[in-house]
């Protein structure tokens, strides 16, 4: 083998200072082979006696090349095969020119190139190459007839055919560093990204050690002066214990909420989905957070009591979690002014919005994104006027998608207030009814007794061809084109697998119904596992999923489908999905 | 009978620095709930010893927020209030931070929450008097 040079990452083709690269590179490796003068006067003088052969070398090398499975992508018809056929006898004709100059190499290496970015493997090259020496070898054994002349030009033909090869390899080697390079520059941005999670980390144990440590040291501080003898009544011991009391529901409510972030980041939430009625539950958390609101002079506004509001399906004591959280930093961050709710159906297909709206301090624009992250406060400095985890609403964003609904927040800027708003799907979807006629009779594709699956996608066509594929290969489909539907088929036709698409009709102003939403909604309320679909960058949709606590996460597939691709995967998730026994 | 100045947001937190300083130090308890408050009463020179919290929530000196560090520092770049001591009292307490709360605010000495002991706390505070004196 040749010394490998030691190949400076930055001196790619293109740039300045390849072609002095590549005089070196020629140099050197002509000594290496031993191919001088010699060998090219030897080239040059057979070469007029084997123009002959080159078509025919040309031809068998072309039908090797169409072996190989890529070739196809590039060789496509009878034009761009004749115009390869000149090319290779233009190659042969350079070959015994008897010029080896920079032009030469230069133009071997631009042939290495298009290999590369083809995509063929450099073993066909190689390979390739064999079938020219041995062609090539032959015929000169034809051509001369006085065999110790025929040896010699034989040397050189080898000599040759070995510079070629390193020229057209060396743009594999280039190619190899460039992707290393690009490999080295994702694992670096990797890298940035996990610093960045594991310093978001520190601050937040920082800050939960720094919210813990101020209840406690009521409670132990009180405690201790009780302990001590140092009150003067038992009217002041009991005042003093109804702080301790305070400061200790403080501390549960922190230790809480830092146990289901973590049991949410882990998976291990289990909500318990029910029919819930809502009236129930706004009532007992009004009337909680009016003693807050009472004390502050703050006005609740109860606007949910108008039309009768239908049940909804979710997790009754999540719920009220998410509407004492709402409504609990509503009275928190409002020094004046009110505090409203309201619930409404309509707003959004087969689900019941609810608002929490308040006149406080609002959010900046630029931090209205953020506040449903964890760890993430408007304000972590320590002039911060808000106490708390920190936890709060990033555990509502959580608590919400896996009933299958979805939160956003408004606020027109600093000091003029908030406006959050979520979903819940409703128990029956009663603004769906067109719709559910189509689907109270689920339509099922493909044998009954097959393995089942529900196509979800809002593009008529593609729906279409997936469930004709998937019919054809014996699975039992069915097809939801929105959101509502999907969930309303998952839960009576109980498929093995879901294939979501990514874009899903997004039916308001909510970023509602993404299709990693309706993912979420599948696996934490049926336990069905999904194969998510895109026609976008599936990097954008990995992005997205590994916001959310998934495990394991679905695979990703890009449109167009390959259908063998998507026969494994199916088989890969179902096989993982079922329980061994 | 030294006089402590208590500057701290948690009101159940103050409440119990004051109990435990003046029933078991003896101590006279003031608070104050504005930077400029603060100021005001260290100027005075009826304070002796000043405690001080360093998150300070809706604490603001000429109309901006400001924390404990900046107040402690503002204490001790005056000559009419440097001489009084400042104990910092904070829940921050990760590795360092002790180095870097002094480091920043040129406090006399830090302590670390949960505060709960009394004679702890009061043994805290006669040591700076007698610093002082």
């Amino acid at each position: 083998m040749m010394r490998r040079r030691n190949y400076d990452a930055d001196r790619a083709p293109g740039q300045a200072g390849m072609s002095d690269f590549l005089k070196d590179f020629l140099r050197e490796t002509k000594s290496y082979i031993g191919l001088d003068a010699n060998d090219a006067a030897r080239l040059a003088a057979v070469g007029p006696a084997l123009e002959p052969h080159f078509p025919a070398l040309a031809e068998l090398f072309y039908r090797k090349i169409l072996e190989h499975p890529n070739a196809a992508r590039v060789f496509s018809g009878p034009e761009q095969l004749a115009r390869l056929n000149l090319t290779l006898q233009h190659w042969a004709r350079r070959l015994f020119s008897g010029r080896y100059d920079l032009a030469y190499a230069e133009d071997r290496m631009a042939i290495g190139r298009r290999h590369v970015d083809v995509g063929v493997p450099q073993r066909y090259v190689i390979s390739a190459m064999d079938v020219v020496r041995i062609y090539l070898l032959e015929a000169i054994d034809n051509a001369e007839p006085d065999l110790q002349r025929a040896a010699a030009i034989k040397r050189s033909l080898n000599k040759i055919l070995d510079l070629d090869l390193n020229l057209m390899c060396e743009s594999y080697f280039i190619a190899s560093v460039r992707e290393l390079r690009d490999l080295n520059a994702r694992l670096e941005a990797a890298n940035l990204e996990l610093s960045e999670l594991s310093r978001v980390k520190d601050e937040f144990l920082a800050h939960t050690s720094h919210e813990l440590r101020t209840p406690l040291n009521a409670i132990l501080g009180f405690t201790r002066l009780i302990l001590d003898g140092l009150c003067q009544s038992r009217e002041e011991e009991r005042e003093l214990l109804g702080d301790v009391f305070e400061s200790a529901q403080h501390l549960l409510g922190i230790v809480n909420d830092v146990l289901d972030i973590a049991r949410i980041e882990a998976g291990k939430l289990k909500l318990s989905v029910e029919r819930v009625e809502m009236r129930p539950l706004f009532e007992q958390v009004l009337a909680v957070v009016r003693v807050q609101a009472d004390a502050k002079g703050i006005r609740i506004v109860d606007e949910t009591g108008g039309a009768p509001l239908p049940p909804v399906r979710g997790d009754a004591h999540r719920l009220r979690q998410v509407l004492i959280n709402l409504l609990g930093n509503a009275v928190k961050f409002t020094d004046e002014g009110w505090v409203s709710l309201r619930a409404s159906t309509g707003a959004v297909a087969g689900h019941l919005q609810v608002e929490v709206q308040d006149t406080g301090i609002g959010i900046p624009r630029d931090k209205q994104s953020i506040v449903f992250e964890k760890f993430k406060q408007v304000d972590t400095s320590f002039t911060r006027r808000h106490g708390g985890s920190g936890l709060g609403l990033a555990i509502c964003r959580r608590l919400v998608e896996m009933m299958g609904g979805a939160i956003a927040l408004e606020s027109p800027g600093p000091g003029l207030g908030t406006l959050v708003r979520f979903t819940v799907p409703l128990e029956a979807p009663v603004e769906d009814r067109p719709h559910r006629a189509v689907q109270d009779q689920l339509s099922i594709a493909g044998p009954p007794q097959g393995t089942r699956v529900l196509v979800v996608d809002n593009d008529p066509g593609f729906r279409k061809f997936l469930q004709r594929l998937l019919a054809g290969e014996g699975f039992a489909v069915v097809t939801a084109d929105g959101y509502a539907d999907a969930l309303d088929a998952a839960d009576r036709f109980h498929p093995a697998v879901a294939l979501v698409d990514w874009v899903l009709p997004v039916s308001t102003s909510l970023a509602y119904g993404n299709g990693i939403d309706l993912v979420v909604a599948f696996q934490s309320r049926f336990s069905l596992p999904s194969i998510l679909v895109t026609g976008h960058e599936p990097e954008r949709a990995q992005a997205e999923m590994a916001r959310r606590s998934l495990s394991p996460p679905p695979p990703i597939l890009r449109k167009p489908l390959d259908a063998a691709v998507l026969r494994e995967t199916m088989q890969k998730v179902i096989a993982a999905h079922t329980p061994q026994s | 009978m030294p006089t402590v100045l208590i500057v701290e947001d948690s009101p159940s937190v103050a409440k119990f620095y004051t109990l435990a300083l003046e029933r078991r130090g003896g101590f006279a308890c003031r608070q104050a709930h504005s930077a400029e408050e603060v100021l005001a009463q260290v100027r005075s020179g009826e304070v002796d010893v000043v405690l001080l919290d360093i998150s300070l929530a809706d604490f603001t000196y000429q109309g901006r927020p400001i924390d404990g560090l900046e107040l402690s520092r503002l204490l001790k770049g005056d000559p009419v209030t440097d001489k009084v001591p400042v104990l910092l009292a904070t829940a921050h307490a990760m590795v360092g931070d002790r180095e870097r709360f002094l480091e920043a605010s040129a406090a006399d000495e830090y302590l670390q929450k949960p505060i709960y002991d009394p004679a702890i706390l009061v043994e805290k505070v006669n040591a700076l008097l007698e610093k002082k004196y």
